[in-house]
């Protein structure tokens, strides 16, 4: 009776308490998730399309060094390389020659960019010129959720969640304008 | 000096002629620009070249590099000016390299929109069910891509890629590595950027605020150590505007001083400088007006050669006074040098004819500017000076025999001696010929420095090579561009020879109607469409109503009107397209630039019998034009010679003078030619033409030395005379060589050095020979 008694508080304490946190929360989360100098981690996505009959699968590793540079590398079905360095994008499918692109110049491949990347960076005023940010914390246990802050960002992305435990991302779900979902589960 | 002198009246004259000369200066503005300063073209294909190449559209382009600093570096403030400079509307186009559709939705969409009326490839149009099921193979690869998220949207739309195509069809075929995202030369370490202007390329004005832009452009990027080079026609047109202001300025400031110093010296009297700067002035004027009202306009260059020929035009008024004594009547003098000064004002406007009937409209016009500034000045002071030096009773201040002069006269004991260095000078021109210039480029007054910079920047940014061009000449834009499809086939044929790489043209930027038409006639109908693409994505993850969107853009395409130019206004493609279409009063003009071109013969004769296609060699038609001039030159040289020779004998009436005169003339330009042969730079137009000015000014020395002088006091004034107007021609021409325009510095060496040799030559061989001169007057 008494544990329940503290549950509720605990609730209550954090459901008031929580718009005045939720700014903190997100930042000392994304900070948090910045202090990682190296990543490597086997992924596996699903993604929904509405064209499609059923949805795409696909695994591989996923890279990420301190500050700026990711790497995906999609080993199944399809061999494909994108990595992600500074402005630069380059991609290369089935070992063909790589092909680089600007992100500077495509604000499109940029947002894609920069919402993958910029909690790895730890940097959060990033994030918040494209979105709203709400964060959640239980425990070890975490999540993010991004929601446009422009009609431009809005035309690319409808929302995007990012849930983890400590300083690990553990899922990324974005959800397209068109809504085309794509759900990325990264191994502990 | 006489008592009873009144210089009130000379007084009143100079004033006369600095109000004249003041309204005349100041209602006639100069022009620095040089599209007025070239040559206008022999025949329709230089006209059209000129007219095009240096005014039109290509004019307005700026290449730009920046080097000095590490790769990133660069990079960085490339992108730093594009951000800068795009938001500047002087300026309709800035490349760099990292050119994004997201620059331009309208463009975007429009192209889209007409995909399949653009699309070179016909492939892209083959809807066939083995195409279609191709076109879904790939659609279905695209989208397990993680670039998916980009690709979706259009390739579910256009699965055989007809968007793909236009666009790769439309990327500037630029030689350019792309590096950082941005372009640089791919044998240095240097960012590259091309500029086009509103403006066009001649308007100095505004050329002049969008390059303080770049630079200012360049300085809000930080750039630290890196440089940057700035190239183009309109550059050039700026940089030399600025160094003409200058050179007329200097020109105008210093001969003035230079001149009154030297008269000041040999007079010592305000008065003289006073009655000499009414010939001056007015002269000056006169010409002004003249040239204004023949050509419309007056060229810097003419005005700061016309400041020049204060030096020459001076030397009338000069020896008037130069060669009277005090006391004498009005008459007098002229009775005594008159003849010569009449024949010397004849032979000096004859030495004037190369130039004034080359037929180049600058040249022309300093040939006219000069001519008529001679003919007034010696018409006044003619006409007008003796009254007036009369009346204010103006005469040297030294004047009688002299010891040194009379001792100087003594070297022509030795001017057998003078055989020396004519001979050295034809040793010299045989051992080292004159040699030729071939390029009208001598005449810019670009540094050739400058010229190399531009050419390495437009090499390394692939821009298309510009001495070969091809013209399509028709009376309506679409006429121009089914000729310019007409031509495709014959330009796949050369490339596959190897004769050229390919072609640029309108036509490849937007086909004509009729071909647009032909291609959307040739799409399936949507119900058939339809039905094959249910068939086709049978056994695909796709799901049935997937591809909708194709087949509604199918049958839409289908009904959709042509894209023609208009259409393209406000998109990049418009500025693409200005350069290869346009309208002039004469019709429509493509220009199909050919790419990488190994033999332009091959191509001018596939060419040759194409109606209204005409293949130009820039450089072939450029030393054409050269040839035409400079055999009009040498054509009316020899008539002004010819002439020249006439009004001696007939002047002199004395074949013992006529040939004291001849060889004294002969004997300085032979060694005036090997002067020049020994500075190395090759003869052009400009030499010509100065060789000839300074020849005219030479025989007035010449003539007066060899008049008939009775006393050692008529041959020392006579030297003292020539010897003041000889310092005033060379230093004002002296100063003519220190200008940066080409063109002025090569007539002032020229004419420097040709006036000290004629008037060294003139004193040993056209003088009388007196070996009793030293006695003579004691």
């Amino acid at each position: 009776m008494k544990r329940w008694f503290m549950l509720a508080c605990g609730v209550c304490v954090l459901h008031w308490t929580q718009p005045v946190f939720a700014q903190d929360l997100a930042d000392s989360l994304i900070n948090r998730l910045g202090q990682v100098q190296t990543r490597q981690k086997p992924f596996h996505e699903t993604r929904t399309l509405a064209a499609l009959k059923a949805p795409l699968e696909s695994s591989g590793v996923l890279i990420y060094r301190h500050p700026g540079y990711l790497q995906k590398t999609t080993e199944q079905p399809r061999a494909e390389d994108l990595v992600i360095n500074g402005d630069m994008v380059t991609i290369s499918r089935n070992h063909t020659a790589p092909q680089s692109v600007d992100t500077a110049r495509v604000p499109a491949l940029r947002l894609l960019v920069d919402t993958l990347r910029a909690p790895l960076d730890g940097d959060a005023a990033l994030l918040r010129r494209y979105y709203h940010i709400t964060a959640t914390e239980q425990g070890a246990d975490w999540s993010l959720y991004l929601t446009p802050a422009s009609d431009k960002v809005a035309a690319l992305a409808k929302s995007v969640t990012l849930s983890g435990k400590n300083n690990a991302i553990l899922r990324i779900v974005l959800v397209q304008a068109n809504g085309d979902t794509q759900t990325m589960t990264i191994a502990p | 000096m006489s008592a009873r002198k009144n210089p009130k009246r000379l007084a009143y004259a100079l004033l006369a002629s600095a109000l004249v000369a003041f309204i005349v200066f100041s209602s006639i503005p100069l022009r620095l620009d040089m599209a007025g300063f070239l040559p206008q073209g022999h025949n329709a294909a230089t006209r059209f070249l000129l007219r095009e190449v240096r005014g039109g559209v290509a004019a307005s382009l700026i290449t730009v590099g920046i080097e000095g600093a590490p790769e990133t570096e660069l990079a960085r403030i490339s992108h730093q000016m594009q951000d800068s400079l795009s938001q500047d509307s002087q300026f309709l186009l800035v490349l760099n390299g990292s050119f994004s559709l997201d620059d331009s939705p309208a463009m975007r969409d429009l192209l889209f929109d007409h995909r399949y009326q653009l699309a070179p490839d016909a492939s892209v149009r083959d809807f066939s069910p083995g195409a279609l099921a191709k076109g879904f193979e790939h659609v279905w690869d695209g989208l397990q891509s993680s670039a998916e998220p980009l690709v979706v949207a259009f390739a579910l739309r256009d699965p055989t890629g007809a968007f793909f195509n236009v666009m790769r069809h439309l990327q500037p075929a630029v030689h350019a590595t792309l590096k950082q995202g941005v372009w640089f030369a791919s044998d240095r370490n240097r960012a590259l950027m091309l500029l086009r202007t509103r403006a066009a390329g001649m308007d100095l004005a505004a050329q002049r605020l969008t390059q303080n832009a770049i630079q200012a452009a360049f300085a809000k990027a930080q750039p630290g150590q890196a440089r940057l080079l700035v190239s183009g026609p309109a550059v050039f047109a700026v940089q030399s505007a600025h160094s003409m202001r200058h050179d007329i300025e200097m020109m105008s400031a210093f001969s003035t001083v230079l001149v009154v110093a030297v008269l000041y010296w040999r007079f010592r009297s305000l008065w003289v400088l006073a009655a000499i700067g009414v010939p001056f002035l007015l002269s000056l004027s006169v010409a002004m007006v003249v040239v204004r009202l023949c050509f419309g306009y007056v060229h810097g260059i003419a005005f700061g050669f016309g400041m020049t020929m204060l030096g020459v035009s001076l030397d009338y008024p000069v020896l008037l006074i130069g060669h009277r004594d005090a006391g004498e009547g009005p008459q007098a003098t002229l009775r005594r040098i008159g003849p010569s000064l009449r024949l010397a004002v004849t032979t000096a406007v004859l030495g004037l004819t190369g130039m004034v009937l080359c037929g180049l409209p600058g040249l022309v016009q300093l040939g006219v500017f000069s001519a008529v500034g001679l003919l007034s000045a010696a018409c006044v002071t003619l006409g007008v000076m003796p009254s007036l030096i009369v009346a204010a009773d103006l005469a040297p201040s030294v004047s009688g025999p002299s010891a040194p002069l009379a001792r100087a006269e003594q070297w022509r004991r030795w001017r057998w001696l003078c055989v020396l260095p004519v001979m050295g000078a034809i040793a010299v021109l045989v051992w080292r010929p004159l040699v030729a210039e071939k390029d009208l480029t001598a005449l810019s007054p670009i540094p050739a420095s400058a010229r190399s910079l531009d050419m390495a920047l437009r090499h390394e940014l692939g821009a298309p090579d510009s001495s070969h061009v091809i013209i399509v000449h028709a009376q309506s834009a679409q006429a121009v561009l089914q000729r310019e499809e007409a031509l495709h086939g014959l330009f796949t044929s050369l490339a596959q020879k190897g004769a050229l790489v390919g072609v640029e043209d309108a036509a490849h930027i937007l086909p004509s109607v009729a071909l647009q038409q032909t291609r959307t006639q040739a799409l399936p109908e949507g119900a058939i469409l339809a039905a094959r693409v249910v068939q086709q994505q049978a056994g695909l993850p796709f799901k049935k109503e997937a591809f909708d969107q194709f087949v509604a853009d199918v049958a839409k395409a289908r009904a959709m009107p042509a894209l023609t130019p208009p259409d393209l206004a406000g998109t990049p493609l418009e500025m693409a397209l200005a350069p290869l279409l346009f309208q002039r009063p004469d019709g429509w003009w493509g220009m199909v630039l050919p790419e990488a071109v190994t033999d332009f013969g091959v191509i001018q004769v596939a060419l040759a019998g194409q109606p209204d296609v005409m293949a130009l060699d820039l450089n072939h038609e450029v030393n054409a034009l050269t040839a035409h001039h400079t055999a009009r030159t040498l054509k009316w040289m020899a008539v002004g010679i010819g002439l020249a020779f006439v009004v001696l004998v007939v002047g002199l009436r004395n074949i013992q003078r006529l040939t004291r005169v001849l060889c004294a003339v002969g004997a300085a330009m032979v060694v005036l030619l090997a002067l020049l042969a020994l500075r190395g730079v090759p003869v052009s137009l400009i030499h010509l033409v100065s060789i000839q000015f300074v020849l005219g000014v030479g025989l007035d020395y010449a003539l007066f030395f060899a008049r008939p002088q009775l006393d050692s006091a008529e041959r020392a004034r006579t030297m003292r005379t020539l010897l003041t107007c000889n310092v005033m021609t060379v230093l004002a021409f002296g100063l003519l060589g220190l200008c940066h325009t080409a063109l002025l510095r090569e007539i002032g060496i020229t004419v420097a050095c040709g006036a000290f040799l004629f008037m060294l030559f003139s004193f040993m061989l056209a003088g009388q020979y007196s070996p009793s001169a030293a006695t003579d007057g004691a």
